[in-house]
């Protein structure tokens, strides 16, 4: 950036009318922001196009859910779905019972597939269902749909039948087929009422994979499992060959996966949602809360220029090393090397209160001490020279003796005290 | 850009519209879109009618030099060039340490016209304290969005170092006038210099009477009148200030660098020694010349120090011994006092400091001057418990180092002077003095 303020503009992009004597902007103008900055609005924009026409045409809008018509996965059911298109039959996602009951115009020419695999479906809903085509294949029911649509049938174990099992029973759709992978679960006759329904495909523990009953007008196709009937096993056995026997016999098939749009409405004459209980005006004025929020924010957070910075010096405090000499100490226990440091420190000023000479010897400063004092010049002696602290308490009694003696010695030659001595001052 | 207060609560008074069309016919949703676009837009205009921020010119009214502590004002001339009303914010970015008082000024300013801002400065630092930009936020007629931008326009001001010492010079000043006019009796020595012949007065040394001159004013036919010799000090002598730089300058005692207070007392010691006629030079000094003040006098002396001493910092490097008496002697080969200003308190960091003294010695006057630290005195004689004993034998120990290095430089033919730091610049200038007095220099 330029910073000499020069009566001519920077070529390029400057100011749109540029005067002589301006101070030099270092905030770059809109222009020139987009200038500098195209290449990336470039890449991302790139990057948004490439995404957004891969996610419409390459992945599509790929499901997920286990044998869904849309879901091209091992476990999908998209392989079933296409094929059925293929063959002319009107193929119709629903992913909720609105959704059932305003693509099944026609009843008498409609299939519905139901695979519920979260039981979202309640036992009403599975009523309301059943009115809705006079073809109902359900893969995988749960025990509501077995007491909704085929009390006479009752789950069996789990099976290990390995091999195809062949129909064995008289419906055309399973016949025509032939023999079909197994699944795991398995149905059989519920006790006493076994005549109400057609079961096929029997393993050798007189299990069956199929089962087929009446609801009112409505012919209900249980398929035990949904494993034979997903892109991976699909072109296995007969597999293929029953699924659209019994899928595509009319002309509209309701591929229906129940989801959670099926738990959140109530439908007509149920309790009043939460969404419809709020007042309309609150969405509305938490959006405008929400604005002012933002501007606010824009208000108080935009800085007045860029941050100033600036060095600073260090901070050395002098005593530092005088601090870590003293915990050095304190940590190794050097208590005679301590006291030492002490003890030279007040034979110094014992020596220049008193008076002796710079060259006095530490016996010249006992001796002198002693008869300043009066006290024992051994105890003196013990006190300067010899003690040896045991123990950090008698470091510190001993420091507290050396200050008593340094303050006995101090008194006892004040001048204003009666003492003979008087020596002059001195200062270290 | 910027939006203001106002803008915000503009933006909230749409609770009034978005309440009444939800309540009255269900249309909140769209009174909100309405009431956002509509203030959008009104920000818009006001943005699109408020005055650019880069048609400004600037000038700037500052001092260039203020001792740290005083306050000093600095002015900030923004001329509007633009064709519209200009009214708005104008920050002018010093650094913290500038110590400026406020950092944003409301301003209006009509176009072609020209307005001051005064922005007042208490420095908390020496050194160069800079300012590098000016952001300007130029609002809207409505005062709801802002342009801002900001603009280019450094500047600086020098920090001096506060010689806070100067108030010992006039007490100094008036010892050394002392020295002047005193006969030998006090301060006979072999630098002293002959100044003139007075009459003998009652207590003067007889030793000092001129016989030949008393011979020739013919006071012999009077009988009393005797001429005797007087002296005054020695002029034209040469002052080297050797300030130490280096890491050992950079520790704080009583919360002021070394470095600072080797400061006040080179500034006291200059001011009187260039008055009494010596002539000063001055260099910093770690491992190389870091300033440097030579041959000047007078008052030019003093504003060339300062100025050499404001934007110096230590160096945390080991200050280079070996090469100052090579320094010294570039200064001068004169015989000289040369002033130390370093710290002596272990052996081991004074080791270079010892091993080229001799070399100075021989030629010059050698004063080392230290700051001591008071509280290490203090802490000697707090002993109350295990962790103040273990602290006190510290600190007798680092008086004990110091007291050997002094020792040591005393005996190397140099002297001492120590001080805590209020202490030290008066201590350093008596020292000076009493050189002077017994005509070592």
């Amino acid at each position: 950036m330029s910073t000499a303020p020069s009566p001519a503009p920077p070529g390029g992009p400057a100011p749109a009318d540029p005067r002589s004597g301006d101070a030099p902007a270092v905030t770059p103008t809109v222009r020139r922001l987009l200038r500098r900055t195209r290449l990336w609005i470039a890449v991302v924009a790139a990057v948004l196009v490439v995404a957004t026409v891969w996610a419409l045409t390459v992945n599509g809008s790929r499901g997920t859910d286990a044998l869904g018509a849309d879901n091209p996965g091992p476990s999908g059911g998209m392989a079933l779905a296409q094929v059925l298109s293929g063959q002319g039959v009107d193929v119709i996602t629903a992913a909720s019972l609105d959704e059932v009951r305003q693509a099944a115009t026609a009843p008498e020419q409609t299939t519905i597939l139901l695979f519920d695999s979260g039981s979202l479906l309640s036992a009403d809903r599975l009523g309301r269902l059943g009115e809705l085509a006079d073809r109902l294949v359900v893969i995988a029911p749960n025990i509501d749909v077995l007491d909704a649509y085929a009390p006479s049938v009752t789950f069996s174990g789990a099976t290990d039948a390995g091999a195809p099992l062949s129909p064995e029973c008289s419906l055309p759709a399973a016949t025509r087929a032939g023999a079909v992978t197994p699944g795991r679960s398995t149905f059989r006759p519920a006790e006493g009422g076994a005549a109400g329904a057609l079961f096929c495909y029997p393993d050798d523990s007189g299990s069956f994979q199929l089962a087929r009953t009446d609801s009112g007008r409505t012919a209900v196709t249980l398929l035990a499992d949904s494993e034979p009937f997903d892109n991976e096993h699909i072109a296995s056995d007969g597999n293929a060959a029953l699924a659209l026997n019994l899928l595509g016999e009319r002309e509209h098939l309701i591929w229906y996966l129940p989801t959670f749009l099926d738990l959140a409405d109530a439908g007509a004459g149920g309790q009043p949602s939460l969404a419809q209980l709020t007042p309309e005006w609150v969405t509305p004025v938490l959006v405008l809360f929400l604005a002012v929020f933002l501007a606010a924010a824009l208000w108080r957070g935009r800085r007045l220029g860029p941050l100033v910075v600036e060095d600073l010096p260090v901070i050395v405090r002098s005593r530092e090393t005088m601090e870590g000499r003293a915990r050095l100490y304190q940590r190794s226990s050097a208590r005679r090397r301590a006291l030492d440091a002490l003890r030279i420190g007040s034979i110094g000023r014992l020596a220049s209160t008193l008076g002796l000479a710079r060259t006095a010897s530490v016996e010249d400063v006992v001796r002198a001490s002693a008869a300043a004092t009066g006290r024992p010049a051994d105890e003196v002696r013990e006190l300067l020279l010899d003690a040896d602290p045991g123990s950090d308490a008698a470091l510190v009694d001993l420091s507290d003796r050396l200050l008593t003696l340094e303050a006995d010695v101090r008194t006892a030659v004040d001048p204003r005290s009666t003492h003979p001595r008087r020596p002059e001052r001195m200062d270290s | 850009m910027a939006v203001t207060g106002r803008f915000v609560l503009l933006v909230l008074l749409g609770i009034v519209p978005v309440l009444g069309f939800s309540i009255a016919s269900d249309a909140g949703g769209w009174a909100l879109l309405g009431w956002l676009l509509l203030v959008c837009g009104i920000g818009l205009l006001d943005l699109a009618a408020a005055a650019s921020p880069r048609h400004v010119a600037l000038e700037r009214d500052l001092p260039g030099r203020v001792r740290l502590g005083e306050t000093t004002a600095a002015r900030l001339l923004v001329t509007n060039t633009g064709r519209r009303l200009l009214h708005g914010l104008v920050r002018d970015a010093w650094q913290p340490s500038a110590g400026s008082a406020r950092s944003r000024v409301p301003m209006t300013i009509p176009p072609g016209e020209r307005r001051a801002a005064d922005f007042s400065l208490t420095p908390l630092r020496r050194g160069e304290r800079r300012t590098e930009q000016v952001t300007i936020r130029s609002l809207g007629p409505l005062g709801l969005w802002a342009r801002q931008a900001t603009l280019s326009s450094p500047a600086a001001i020098r920090v001096l170092p506060p010689f806070t010492s100067r108030r010992h010079l006039p007490s100094r000043l008036a010892r050394l006038r002392e020295l002047d006019g005193r006969t030998s009796v006090m301060i006979r020595g072999q630098g002293t210099e002959f100044d003139s012949l007075r009459e003998y007065v009652r207590g003067d040394d007889v030793r000092s009477i001129d016989w030949r001159a008393t011979a020739r004013h013919g006071g012999a036919r009077a009988g009393q009148e005797v001429m005797v010799r007087t002296w005054r000090p020695e002029r034209d002598r040469r002052v080297v200030l050797v300030l130490d730089s280096g890491r050992t300058s950079a520790a704080r005692v009583a919360d002021e660098p070394r470095l600072d207070t080797a400061f006040e007392a080179t500034l006291l010691l200059a001011a009187l020694a260039t008055r009494a006629g010596d002539r000063v030079d001055m260099i910093a000094f770690d491992r190389r010349v870091r300033a440097r003040v030579q041959g000047a006098t007078g008052a030019d002396l003093l504003s060339r120090m300062v100025d050499a001493m404001a934007p110096l910092e230590p160096d945390l490097i080991e200050t280079d011994w070996a090469a100052v008496p090579a320094q010294v002697r570039g200064i001068t080969s004169q015989r000289s006092l040369v002033v130390l200003l370093t710290s002596i308190d272990a052996s081991g960091m004074s080791r270079g400091l010892l091993s080229v003294l001799p070399q100075l010695t021989r030629s010059h006057v050698v004063v080392v001057a230290s700051v001591t630290d008071p509280e290490v005195l203090a802490t000697t004689r707090e002993r109350g418990d295990r962790e103040s004993v273990y602290r006190a034998a510290a600190a007798e120990r680092a008086l004990l180092d110091t007291g050997r290095v002094a020792a040591a430089v005393r005996r190397l033919g140099g002297d001492v002077v120590t001080g805590a730091p209020a202490d030290l610049p008066p201590a350093l200038a008596d020292r000076y003095l009493a050189l002077k007095a017994a005509g070592r220099l």
